[in-house]
């Protein structure tokens, strides 16, 4: 006890000073404008339901599959290191570091309201969202969300192939 | 020998102080890398991103210079264990995420293994500081 005493109370004495310098110094380095929220607004219900209601709907597995069958585009949105390790056979890479013009340019041999499905590593993955989202504000009407992802297709023993993009 | 542990000390502090540039310098960036591990509740991730790299910094520089050493020690060893099993709970999950140490670029190449050898080398070390430094001192010394 006395050696408990002698040396983790001071050390955590001491340890608390410095984390009290350290978040005077979080708080002060943050307060400008442009930092980061201490504790971000949690997305209103209703903006969500909002997002949802755009017009680009989630698929599940199975309609994923069938679509994959009958040759629909899909549109890899994770990042090009993820693509290349495994992507669902055919898919183009649609990373979120493109470019409009890009995701145009790989768009650009097909017509606008042609099928498309968008995926990502899993549901909690955002990025298939905001691409299907951005191809919507781009006039792509025919846009669907695979939202299982790769988690899901390679649960399920669906095949994958690695490659680069192009 | 005195000298051997003062340069340990030195390089751990050096080593939180450069880890903790790139997080301060983009908060947001490091909150998207501290809600991938999916530990935290997302409500948490910013506090945690504004917070955690100025410790890192204060400890370390602390370290470094030689103030309050027994805090600096015990902080920095607590956030390398932290930290360590932090990137352990990814491995067994099988995540693969960017570990977000010492850079949070989000296109870097995760490889979670190599991240798990490089903290855990740093880990020894902060333990090792942390026992000349704290629990030592608790019994004399020739």
């Amino acid at each position: 006890m006395s050696r408990l005493r002698a040396t983790l109370l001071p050390a955590l004495a001491q340890a608390l000073v410095l984390f009290g310098l350290a978040a005077a110094l979080a708080w002060l380095a943050n307060d400008r404008p442009g930092g980061l929220a201490w504790s971000p607004a949690p997305e209103p219900p209703a903006a969500a339901a909002a997002a949802a209601d755009q017009g680009v709907p989630d698929i599940g597995l199975d309609e994923a599959r069938a679509l994959h069958g009958q040759g629909v585009l899909f549109l890899d949105a994770r990042l090009p290191a993820d693509y290349a390790e495994a992507h669902i056979p055919g898919a183009r890479s649609a990373s979120p570091d493109l470019f409009t013009d890009q995701l145009e340019a790989l768009l650009a041999d097909g017509p606008k309201d042609r099928p498309l499905v968008a995926y990502c590593h899993d549901l909690a993955c955002p990025m298939a969202r905001n691409l299907a989202e951005n191809l919507v504000l781009l006039g792509y009407t025919g846009v669907r969300v695979f939202a299982g992802g790769m988690a899901e297709w390679t649960g399920a023993g669906e095949p994958t192939v690695p490659g680069e993009a192009p | 020998m005195s000298r051997v542990w003062t340069a340990l000390r030195l390089g751990l502090g050096l080593v939180f102080v450069l880890a903790s540039l790139d997080k301060i310098a983009h908060p947001a960036l490091f909150a998207q890398a501290i809600a991938n591990y999916r530990i935290l509740p997302e409500a948490l991730a910013n506090p945690a991103a504004l917070l955690l790299p100025w410790v890192e910094a204060v400890a370390g520089l602390a370290l470094a210079c030689g103030v309050l050493v027994r805090g600096a020690a015990l902080v920095v060893a607590g956030l390398m264990a932290v930290f360590f099993t932090a990137l352990l709970s990814a491995l067994a999950r099988g995540l693969d995420i960017a570990c977000g140490c010492f850079t949070v670029d989000p296109l870097a190449a995760p490889d979670v293994a190599f991240d798990i050898v490089r903290d855990g080398a740093i880990l020894v070390l902060a333990l090792a500081v942390f026992w000349r430094e704290v629990w030592g001192r608790g019994r004399p010394r020739p």
